[in-house]
């Protein structure tokens, strides 16, 4: 009987563990001096470097590359320019396919708006919408065979059914008498959990711009990266609850103040006392994490977005437009415009043609060694050719 | 031309070095961040002789932060300066041994600026680029004391200083030139660049300026900034001259301005031809930097006649802005009056051939003198008002002139053969005043900021011109006309004209807000931005014309009451219409290439409500008109990231002119004793189409490849408005007007720009060409007749400047034209080519001493006329003393070879008039000039 009554007394003693992390769940500083981050070569930050030319024909050409999956033996490419499409290579770079519509429904002019892949059921989703059905995903198999249409819930697909409806604009924040939640995950079109309460201060004090909340994913735990709009704080959000959180902090200089998007006297001010300040960071976009890593931009209007990586271990914050390229990549640019894709060890990015020819004009004299994929690439292609895909392997022990 | 090359090669032998390879080496390094473990991408490496801080070379590190700068002096002290934005700059002091020719700095280090290190003093970079804007800093460009802005502009990579004063970057011309952010004494670059001294400077900012209404449109600006303490100073000129034939010239200025205010006071006097119609003129004419091959100073020996004038005027700014966010902020007052009296007398000697196959062939010769004695005052105000949220411009303006004039002629008509026909002397003397008070603006409300909007977006735009004048003109018009074939028509006239002219004009314009989500709906796509817009011109004339005759007998003037007339005229022109507008992505590979699309239609109609009355009933007319004149362009463009870019325009317009009342009911004024014109009241309203194509390529780096451009304009005009003239043996004409279809014309251009800058050397060349053709119809002696022109023109500028001090100007002009009657009998041809060549060469000679001489050709051949040729050479010897070089002793000697000419032929499609016209000729003359200038707070 005691046994029975203590073992009661344990488990509820760990669900009210349970709960009470989920109600505060463990906090991170995240200290970001964007005037003071670090650099370093490709081969100091990285474990592996890799340039994949993608091949260049009119069927395979690319014009923007929004996002990249990676697969066993894919690379699937999103390039979101209108008409957006989808693009599958392998591992060579060499095309396999495209795809530009669906079979029996005639698509909008701006195509696939987003892309995700299910990596268990070997599946490609494809985000499409229409002004009277509304935003549908598509899904095809690895080879770009069409499969089957459904509607969509959520508008972030981690795999194997399980989504998440992430309310990024505060304009969606209607009602104030019922209760809000800004990121909700779904089994299908079931509703599973709902989390990160919204709050209506801010739309209580006189909205004078439709506020944004960004968010990524944390890939090796198909949770998402919520942003909320009034902080600099990353909620990294799952099926089960708000596992972390963490807090980014910049100078004084590069914050905004604290009430800034609560404070009814900020209204009709906000807009330009963030452009007339160029200084001041306004949000954090293009967030992943993988492992020990933190990625996000830090939005300013001061000589380009700070493109921020940052280590939860070491503390260590980098700049990734300082990571320059050394002898084990030729010498070439190694981030472009910033982060494209993500699997559980790499990220990708990718550079323009233009610039990657450019570049080793510039750099003819230090005799660069290039891979032989590169080296077929500089013979064939020229600065109007499809981009260069890059995969970055990251050091587990940084 | 051949002593001004040998002079040249004389000059360039004398300042030539030869580079011995012997004699340079090298530097090399990387540029790091070593605290956050990273290299400077296009770090500033720059060079400097230690001895004088004078600038050797200067490169950027690529993209690894590496540098390699050769052509480094061995054994010269030198010292390097490696500066990035955001960090402190590191100080090198280095000399090159002859043993090792290649100095490898490793790794020089740059701390945050945020470190606390000790201060070293370095010189701020030549060249940077800060975001979109591309800055040169004055102080690491080494320049004599006297050096202008001017000076400093021809030493910067990219940007080439024309002939003619013009600044382009990479072959694009920069439009508008900024001190501080404002607009310097008028906006006229040349007072910035050719008075300021460099040495007030701090850096040189060149950037573009996207255009409002067409987003694929953008032009280069450029913006003075000048050193802290040094937004204060003091220039201008005290000069005089006198010389031979009793030629003088003075003029004196002085210009003040401060962070807020400019000020300028102005006046001019000479009597050879150089006459200014504003005080911008004033200001280009009393400019500090007058040396260069720019002829701008010299007399304008192609006016017609000898010019006397005195001008002044006075220029003012103020600047009301606190904080400027943004560089087109702008809440800027301005004020500008000027004054002047010209003394004109011309004499001219004209011979005019009727060469017509319908009616016989006369010759008729004029000779005339005129002199006229004109006062003009004008004033404006300008204020401007510009931020984020909308702008304002109002412009008021005044303008007072007066002039009296007094002229006589004599003319003869003969046969080709010489047989006289008849002849007619006359003259005329006048008084006229004038008086116009207007004002112009505009009122603009912009989007919100932060709000979306279209990529064209027109918003909220009103613009209006509200003005009136008056004029009064009193004339006396005698005239004796002979005929020596049929004394019945001899005539004399006595005839006074005293005119009363009161013209109000009203303009206004509105261009409603976007309207396409009222009309498509909330979540309109279309992409169309659609607006509506209306302009209305009001337009009231009353004419007082009172017109009397001698009259002998009672020795009295009296009225004259067929040409006694009060005319009350009232024109309204109201167009309207829908503007459409769509801007399109046609393709685009990101970071390789772009190619957009903007086209605009205007679906506009025009209503015009034409109301004389008159007390000669014969001009009481009452007209309505209604057209459909839409237009619409096309502009297309290809951008190729890192190579170049090319825009084409395409752009259809069409308009419609209205008969005047002159032309359906003209009073015949008899002392016009040789032309006599008809009304016709059947007169239609003509129609205009006019197409313009125009392409231009624009490389990124002038060095790579060549700038150039092409213009094709086609014009069609239907019921155009044109003459039937008769002409009887007298040679006398009457003339009337009627519609004929048949006008076509058709024009190509061309123009071609390139520079190179070598070391010490730089080298321009300019190319253009132009050809049109055109037939226009009219009637002669009844039969209809087409006119047929031709005329074809090719200028060549090559320019040479040899370290800053040597300019030498070559320019190569070729025009011919000719025009031919198309009729029902025999064709006539008539037509003229006309050569010019031109060279200038401006030389230091030693110590402030210049050399300047500048010599035009011309060679000019009308058909059937003898070749008439004649060179202009003009040479000065300029001395300036001091160090600052503002004290000026100036030799001059004009139009040396005596052979100035000024002729003019004219060809109406029936007549032949080529024209000798009086002008400026040869003089010596000496000057002397004080050029006051203080810049900065006192110390």
């Amino acid at each position: 009987m005691i046994k029975r009554s203590c073992l009661f007394t344990f488990f509820v003693v760990v669900l009210a563990q349970i709960a009470i992390a989920q109600q505060n769940p463990p906090e991170k500083k995240v200290l970001i001096d964007i005037e003071n981050l670090n650099g370093g070569t490709v081969s100091e930050i990285f474990a592996e470097n890799e340039y994949i030319p993608l091949e260049d024909t009119k069927e395979s050409q690319i014009n923007r590359i929004e996002k990249v999956e990676s697969t066993k033996d894919r690379y699937i490419i999103h390039d979101d320019k209108k008409p957006g499409r989808i693009f599958i290579f392998d591992k060579q770079g060499k095309f396999i396919k495209k795809i530009t519509e669906i079979p029996g429904k005639k698509m909008l002019d701006e195509g696939f708006r987003e892309m995700w892949v299910d990596h268990e059921r070997k599946e490609i989703i494809a985000e499409a919408f229409w002004y009277k059905d509304g935003n549908y995903n598509v899904f095809f198999d690895l080879d770009g065979k069409y499969l089957r249409m459904e509607k969509q819930t959520g508008n972030i697909y981690f795999g194997n059914k399980i989504n998440a409806g992430v309310d990024n604009y505060m304009y969606d924040v209607k009602d104030t008498a019922k209760v809000k939640h800004r990121v909700t995950f779904y089994d299908g079109d079931k509703p599973l959990s709902k989390y990160v309460e919204a709050d209506t201060n801010i739309r209580a004090s006189g909205m004078d711009h439709n506020l944004m909340s960004w968010s990524g994913i944390d890939v090796n735990n198909n949770s998402v990266l919520f942003v909320e709009s009034k902080d600099y704080n990353i909620r990294n959000v799952g099926v089960n609850g708000v596992k972390e959180v963490y807090k980014v902090l910049f100078p004084l200089k590069n914050s905004l103040p604290l009430d800034f998007w609560t404070n009814s006297t900020y209204v009709g001010k906000r807009f330009p006392i963030v452009n007339g300040n160029p200084d001041l960071v306004f949000g954090l976009q293009n967030l992943y994490k993988i492992n020990n890593w933190l990625f996000f931009s830090a939005m300013h209007w001061n000589g380009g977005w700070n493109r921020v990586m940052y280590n939860l271990s070491t503390a260590t914050a980098l700049e990734m437009r300082n990571i320059q390229g050394d002898a084990t990549n030729g010498y070439l640019p190694v981030t472009g415009l910033g982060l494209v894709g993500t699997d559980k060890e790499n990220v990708y990015a990718v550079l323009s043609s233009a610039v990657v020819f450019q570049a080793k004009e510039e750099i003819a004299g230090k005799n660069p060694v290039y891979s032989t994929l590169m080296q077929e690439y500089f013979k064939t292609s020229s600065r109007l050719g499809n981009p260069v895909l890059i995969r970055l392997k990251l050091k587990s022990d940084f | 031309m051949l002593l001004i090359l040998v002079v040249c090669l004389a000059c360039l032998n004398l300042y030539a070095q030869q580079k011995d390879p012997n004699a340079i080496g090298e530097i090399k390094g990387v540029v790091r961040d070593s605290l956050h473990n990273f290299s400077l991408n296009a770090a500033t490496i720059a060079i400097y002789n230690k001895a004088d801080s004078s600038l050797v070379v200067y490169q950027l590190a690529n993209r690894l932060g590496e540098f390699s700068a050769k052509n480094i002096p061995i054994g010269k002290p030198l010292f390097a300066d490696f500066t990035y934005l955001g960090y402190k700059g590191e100080r090198r002091n280095f000399t090159l041994k002859a043993a090792n020719k290649v100095l490898d700095f490793k790794n020089v280090n740059l701390s945050n600026k945020d470190i606390v290190l000790k201060e070293v003093q370095i010189k701020p970079p030549p060249v940077r680029m800060n975001k979109d804007t591309l800055e040169f800093f004055a102080d690491a460009y080494t320049l004599e004391k006297s050096a202008t802005v001017e000076d400093l502009i021809r030493k910067l990579s990219g940007l080439t200083v024309w002939g003619d004063g013009s600044i382009t970057y990479n072959g694009k011309a920069i439009n508008n030139l900024t001190v501080n952010g404002k607009p310097f004494f008028g906006g006229d670059l040349k007072v910035a660049t050719q008075n300021l001294p460099k040495n007030i400077v701090e850096k040189i900012q060149v950037f573009n300026k996207a255009s409002e209404n067409n987003p694929l449109d953008s032009t280069l600006q450029m913006n003075v900034k000048l050193k802290k303490g040094m937004n204060k100073g003091l220039f201008g000129k005290v000069g005089l001259g006198y010389g031979t034939d009793k030629r003088y010239g003075a003029d004196a200025s002085l210009n003040y301005f401060n962070d807020k205010m400019q000020i300028a006071l102005i006046g001019a006097a000479n009597n050879t031809n150089k006459t200014a119609n504003s005080v911008s003129q004033l200001q280009q004419n009393a400019s500090f930097k007058g040396e260069g091959t720019s002829v701008a100073y010299n007399p304008d020996f192609r006016q017609q006649g000898i010019n006397r004038q005195y001008a002044s005027g006075a220029q003012f700014q103020y600047d009301f802005l606190k904080v400027r966010k943004v560089i087109e902020d702008a809440d800027l007052l301005t004020g500008d009056y000027f004054i002047s009296k010209i003394f004109n007398e011309v004499q001219r000697a004209s011979t005019t051939d009727r060469v017509v196959p319908q009616s016989a062939d006369t010759r008729k010769l004029d000779n005339s003198s005129n002199n006229t004695v004109s006062n003009r005052q004008n004033l404006s105000f300008n204020y401007t008002l510009n931020n984020s949220k909308n702008s304002l411009s109002v412009r008021p303006r005044i303008n007072r002139n007066s002039s009296e004039s007094n002229s006589s002629s004599i003319s003869s008509v003969t046969t080709q053969d010489g047989l006289p026909q008849s002849n007619a002397s006359a003259r005329n003397l006048g008084a006229n005043t004038y008086q116009f008070y207007g004002v112009t603006g505009g009122y603009n409300l912009k989007s919100p900021m932060g709000s979306s909007t279209s990529l064209l977006k027109p918003t909220f735009n009103l613009s209006f011109d509200i003005s009136t004048d008056e004029s009064k003109n009193d004339r006396t018009n005698m005239t004796d006309f002979n005929s020596l074939t049929d004394p019945a028509q001899n005539r004399s006239y006595n005839r006074k004209y005293q005119t009363s002219v009161r013209n109000s004009k009203e303009m206004f314009e509105l261009q409603s807000m976007p309207l396409q989500q009222l009309v498509f709906g909330r979540y309109d796509r279309s992409g169309i931005n659609m607006t509506l817009r209306n302009r209305l011109d009001l337009n009231q004339y009353k004419a007082d014309d009172r017109v009397s005759d001698f009259d002998v007998p009672t020795n009295r003037y009296q009225t004259n009451n067929y040409l006694t007339n009060r005319t009350n005229y009232n024109l309204l022109n109201d167009t309207y219409g829908l503007n459409l507008s769509r801007y399109y992505e046609l393709s685009a590979l990101e970071g390789r290439y772009q190619k957009t699309m903007s086209v605009n239609v205007a679906l506009h109609g025009q209503f015009l409500k034409q109301d004389n009355r008159a007390d000669q009933k014969v001009q009481n007319i009452g007209r309505k008109y209604n057209a459909f004149i839409p237009s619409a362009n096309i502009s297309y463009s290809n951008q190729q990231n890192g190579s170049h870019s090319n825009q084409y325009t395409l752009e259809y317009k069409t308009r419609i002119e209205i008969p005047e009342i002159s032309q359906m009911a003209p009073l015949v004024d008899s002392t016009n004793v040789f032309s006599f014109p008809l009304g016709n009241l059947n007169l239609k309203e003509s129609y205009h189409h006019e197409v313009v194509m125009s392409f231009g390529h624009n490389p990124n780096k002038a060095s790579k490849g060549l700038n150039y451009g092409f213009n094709l304009s086609y014009t069609a005009i239907n019921n155009m408005i044109t003459d039937s003239i008769f002409y009887d043996q007298q040679g006398r004409r009457t003339n009337y007007f009627v519609n004929a279809n048949g006008y076509q014309s058709l024009g190509v251009s061309g123009r071609s720009t390139k520079s190179f800058k070598l070391a010490d050397h730089q080298l321009q060349f300019r190319l253009t060409a132009s050809y049109s053709y055109s037939q226009r119809p009219n009637y002669i002696d009844g039969f209809k007749n087409m006119v047929q022109s031709h005329s074809g023109k090719v200028d060549l500028n090559a320019g040479y400047t040899f370290k800053d001090k040597l300019f030498l100007d070559f320019s190569q002009g070729i025009s011919n034209s000719s025009s031919k009657n198309v009729g029902s009998a025999n064709l006539n041809s008539f037509g003229n080519l006309r050569l010019s060549t031109s060279s200038s060469l401006s030389v230091p000679v030693f110590n402030g001493l210049t050399v300047n001489t500048n010599i035009t050709y011309e060679n000019f051949k009308p058909t059937n006329s003898k070749a008439i040729n004649f060179s202009i050479w003009n040479a000065t010897l300029i001395q300036r003393f001091t160090e600052e070089k503002n004290i000026e002793l100036r030799l001059s000697a004009l139009d040396l070879l005596r052979q100035n000419k000024s002729i003019s032929v004219f060809n109406d499609g029936s007549t032949l008039s080529t024209t000798n016209v009086s002008t400026l000729t040869q003089y010596f003359m000496i000057s002397v000039a004080y050029f006051p200038r203080k810049f900065g707070a006192k110390k």
